[in-house]
């Protein structure tokens, strides 16, 4: 008889336990205002969806209020944390394509490219180089920590192929009017210092100078008179790969800025669109904010360009992605001028920019994970 | 709307709940009915005027039926219409297009079609309505005379969407007639969390493994790797389903609903026969009832039973989907079943129980190959890379599968047989606290799995 | 009695074969390409007068990248003080759909902060402007004529 009062009872007690946390919870939701913006996420939020009846039929609100709740729900960061947590608990060392790799590093995978997308960017470029055969022209295309850090992969983990993919796309290219720039040694015999950042998807500025001085050699450019100082400029810097993994979110890193210490030359920075002059490559309030990797070139702009007072007559023109603003600073000395376009956001003629800027070398300045995937860049250099 | 989801469990489950205490007892059927209208209408706001339909309809052909008790001709034929209509609704929706297809591969012709959404819980509905409408004919029970009650069994939302699904007489004097302590809605959380820990926590997990690794290619997947794939599916599939009915089951208790179970441990059976005893009894059930008993079941010839057999399982496979596959999976149980029947029931259960147990489980995860798998050449596929026509017997990936799923693998064995769930008793009986802190924590836990649904973090691949 | 059952009954046969032929009829769209419903629209009143946009325009106006979706057409005025525009996209999957609704109120809250203040009769355009949804094609239009771009529209993509 005893084990069935205290049956009742634990169940007696399951009803009040549980009714008191649904109801607890659910008014402590009605009571929380609704948060905008997401830290952790680095996104909007979803906010309370607009109703119409047009709507409503169209499932199309149901689906946004259900996300509107999910996204606003009270301790809601807490409730990520307990998720990845327990995921780590049960040995997951992988989410949402990012490794949880050894020494600290966050690592993300490499997404095999559509072989129609390859084609159709292999295309672009080729057709592209030949139209502008009088030109210099040059192909960095970055591997990242997938291919680098392998061996930080944790136990048994193994990337999708990016060295076979960039090694296909460089063949591709081979007898073109592209030099290509192949940093993967330089990046390998240097890794043990840091060319990566552990929580980011970007290459320190290290790695960066470390990928210079091997385009150096292909660009021609004389190093022997520069060199740099490398300044920490935060300790709080973190990355994109811990909000995209939930790992190591409380993990802060170093962020340093090379300036030079003799042979540095003076420059202003044109941001085109936004119509904005200023004479310094770093935007400092960046800082203060989540996304720091932003204080480079202010992160994404269309159109840049940078006049230097370099005694150089070649003027460069660098198609990229964010690799390149941590890149940029050590191509200063040697242009008079550098023209920075980003093919997500630049709608003008690029061939009229060619003519008008009168640019006599080019560089495409990707790293392997956002180059594949790329389907902007075609429709820029396309005809 | 479903049930492992924050908007159900913090917003819809809470005022469900509260608006059927509040109100008077004449109104507490109500308040569900509406309650359910709305939570079907929330997913299918189309298709909701459907389920009204088919409610008004066996409605109104229950009490026709019920009301011409001395003319048996006019009874059956309005059975039979009955029955078109609710069958004819079901193939409209599900097996149109399928239909269509299978003629046009046969005949070489190309009929075009427009392809409509599936109305979701229809084939569970239907079955329910079905079986009360034969049973008002075979006199086994009265007509329900108030539309609301009528409603509210067809369209309840607790097993509305993934059922168990319900005989009528099984619960008509609920409907009347229910007792709700505050025991039975502990007994009834009780459930619900089991069954959404299940859900959330194990059948989604292994569920990932089982889909990334049937995407791989064939030069990535070793023959364990292909293993592992199918196991984990039978994992995913059982957890979540067994899951599902648990929270169902759960969520009647809170409202003093008494379903069957639905799932008894199907994984310890020692042969198909038994393991048809234990998985998705509430269809089990139904097919024999209403299909198998009535065609004469196994006391006709043994060529009749045969017949009986194969019509069963054909039209369980079918049931499962619109897709031969479907068909061949019931009829491989069909087969087994035969078998066992006329040949070796009896040494199985003269042979040591570990290869009963191994027997079944093969059989029973062959089986998943081709209910996974919608196309001959993926099933083939599938065995082409179970025996090492792929990347050999192992691999590295093989390797890190293992390593980062194992504890995943052991709490999924472990929780497919009674035993943990006996632990638990014992030690919830010894100290009821840590049985309250083990299901908090699983419900605190499977709530951050859900919440983490809608994660998203922006993706800056084209910075 | 049994006649008012046999009755109800008709009635509801007929409801509910009512019901599915309007299930197929609605959202009727045939499988066009842009381009051939783009050779209708230009046959719309005034579209000539239009400056017909590329790939560039897309993005610079709409920030929309033309090679995530399935097509598209745009015509804009050739005077910026004009605010006639049209645009139709085919969406790559049902999910874009939405994102493409975005893009457009995002575009009609621009251009009414561009005229704010000062045109009248623009904003008064935009805001008779025409947003249409029908399965994957999405369709957008700012005009006096924009209702009959419209109908040519809806028509082009009838079965």
């Amino acid at each position: 008889m005893k084990k069935k009062k205290k049956s009742l009872l634990f169940f007696r007690n399951m009803a009040i336990v549980f009714v008191l946390i649904i109801f607890i919870l659910t008014i402590l939701n009605l009571l929380k205002k609704d948060q905008s913006f997401s830290e952790s996420e680095n996104r909007m939020l979803a906010e309370k969806p607009k109703f119409s009846v047009e709507r409503l039929i169209q499932g199309k609100y149901t689906d946004n209020f259900e996300t509107y709740i999910n996204d606003q729900f009270i301790f809601r960061d807490l409730f990520v944390k307990i998720k990845t947590t327990t995921d780590y608990l049960l040995g997951k060392r992988e989410e949402n394509h990012v490794f949880l790799g050894k020494k600290g590093y966050l690592i993300e995978n490499f997404t095999e490219p559509s072989s129609e997308n390859m084609e159709a960017n292999e295309k672009a470029i080729l057709s592209f180089a030949k139209e502008q055969s009088e030109i210099k022209q040059y192909m960095l295309l970055s591997p990242t920590a997938i291919s680098i850090l392998d061996d930080y992969l944790p136990l048994f983990a193994k990337g999708n192929d990016q060295r076979g993919a960039i090694t296909g796309f460089q063949t591709a290219l081979e007898g073109s009017q592209i030099e290509m720039i192949d940093v993967e040694e330089a990046l390998i015999e240097n890794k043990e210092k840091g060319v990566f950042y552990k929580t980011d998807h970007h290459w320190t500025t290290f790695g960066a100078y470390t990928a210079f001085e091997e385009a150096a050699k292909v660009m021609n450019l004389q190093t022997e008179t520069i060199s740099y100082e490398a300044n920490v400029v935060t300790y709080d810097f973190q990355g994109t790969l811990s909000a995209k993994s939930g790992f190591r979110t409380n993990e802060k890193e170093k962020m340093e800025v090379y300036l030079p210490k003799s042979g540095g030359v003076s420059y202003v920075v044109n941001y085109v669109e936004e119509q904005e002059k200023t004479t310094t490559l770093y935007n400092i309030e960046k800082l203060k904010v989540r996304d720091k990797y932003a204080m480079f070139l202010d992160g994404n702009h269309s159109q840049i360009k940078i006049q230097t007072t370099s005694e150089s007559g070649e003027r460069l023109l660098i198609f990229k992605d964010s690799y390149a603003n941590s890149f940029i600073q050590f191509l200063l000395p040697y242009y008079r001028e550098i023209v920075i376009v980003d093919p997500r956001y630049y709608y003008g003629d690029i061939r009229e920019l060619i003519e008008e800027e009168q640019i006599s070398q080019i560089l495409y300045l990707y790293n392997a994970n956002t180059f594949f995937e790329d389907n902007t860049l075609r429709t820029v250099i396309g005809s | 709307m479903i049930f492992s989801s924050i908007y159900f469990i913090f917003i819809f489950l809470p005022i469900v709940l509260l608006l059927y205490f509040l109100v008077p007892p004449i109104f507490k059927n109500t308040v569900l009915f509406i309650s359910s209208i709305f939570f079907y209408a929330w997913g299918e706001p189309i298709y909701i005027v459907l389920m009204l339909f088919s409610i008004a309809f066996n409605f109104m052909m229950g009490v026709d039926i019920d009301n011409h008790r001395e003319d048996k001709h006019y009874q059956k034929l309005n059975l039979i219409f009955t029955i078109i209509v609710d069958l004819f609704v079901l193939g409209f929706f599900k097996y149109y297009g399928f239909l269509l297809d299978t003629v046009n591969q046969l005949l070489h012709t190309n009929i075009s079609y427009k392809q409509l959404a599936l109305p979701i819980g229809i084939s569970f509905y239907t079955f329910q309505t079905l079986s009360y409408v034969i049973d008002v004919y075979w006199g086994k029970v009265k007509a329900q005379r108030n539309i609301i009650n009528f409603g509210l069994y067809v369209s309840m939302f607790p097993q509305l969407i993934a059922g168990p699904i319900v005989k009528y007489i099984d619960i008509e004097k609920q409907l009347k007639n229910r007792k709700i302590t505050i025991v039975t809605i502990g007994q009834g959380m009780e459930y619900f969390i089991k069954g959404l820990a299940k859900k959330v926590l194990l059948a989604n997990n292994i569920g990932a493994l089982a889909t990334e690794i049937s995407s791989l290619s064939a030069s990535n997947t070793s023959s364990l790797t292909a293993v592992l794939g199918v196991v984990a599916y039978s994992m995913q599939i059982y957890f979540d389903f067994s899951g599902y009915s648990d929270m169902a089951i759960g969520l009647g208790k809170m409202f003093g609903f008494t379903f069957m179970k639905n799932f008894d441990y199907p994984y310890v059976s020692k042969s198909i026969t038994e393991f048809w005893r234990r998985w998705h009894i509430s269809l089990g059930s139904w097919f024999r009832e209403y299909v198998y008993i009535p065609l004469g079941g196994n006391r006709v010839g043994t060529k009749k039973h045969i017949r009986n057999i194969f019509i069963v399982w054909f039209a369980t496979g079918l049931w499962h989907g619109a897709s031969w596959n479907f068909v061949l999976w019931g009829l491989f149980f069909g087969v087994l079943l035969l078998f066992e029947k006329y040949f070796f029931l009896e040494k199985l259960q003269n042979l040591p129980s570990i290869v009963a147990h191994i027997y079944t489980l093969v059989c029973v995860n062959i089986s998943w190959i081709f209910f996974q798998n919608t196309s001959l050449g993926q099933v083939g596929h599938v065995f082409k890379m179970l025996f090492g026509m792929g990347n050999g017997f192992v691999d590295i990936r093989t390797l890190y599968y293992i390593k980062t799923n194992f504890l995943l693998f052991l709490l999924c064995f472990l929780c497919c047989s009674p035993f943990l769930y006996r632990i638990f008793k014992k030690i919830t009986v010894k100290n009821q606290y840590i049985g309250l802190i083990i299901n908090i924590g699983l419900f605190i836990i499977s709530a951050a799995y859900l919440v983490y649904d809608t994660y998203n973090p922006f993706l800056y691949f084209r910075f | 009695m049994d006649r008012k059952m046999t009755i109800l009954k008709i009635l509801m046969i007929c409801f509910l074969f009512g019901f599915l032929f309007y299930l197929n009829a609605k959202d009727n769209t045939a499988d066009k390409s842009v381009s051939e419903i783009a050779e209708q629209l230009e046959k719309g009143k005034n579209v000539n007068t239009l400056v017909k946009g590329d790939a560039n325009s897309l993005k610079r106006y709409y920030n929309l990248n033309a090679n995530d979706y399935d097509g598209f057409a745009l015509w804009t005025s050739e005077n910026p003080m004009d605010v006639d525009e049209m645009i139709v996209i085919k969406a790559k999957s049902d999910e874009q759909v939405d994102d493409l609704e975005d893009s457009i109120e995002t575009r009609i809250k621009t251009q009414k902060q561009n005229f704010e203040g000062y045109g009248a009769e623009q904003t008064a355009l935009l805001e008779d402007s025409i947003v249409d949804i029908k399965g994957k094609y999405v369709f957008f239009a700012v005009s006096q004529n924009a209702s009959s771009w419209e109908t040519i529209f809806l028509k082009s993509i009838k079965r």
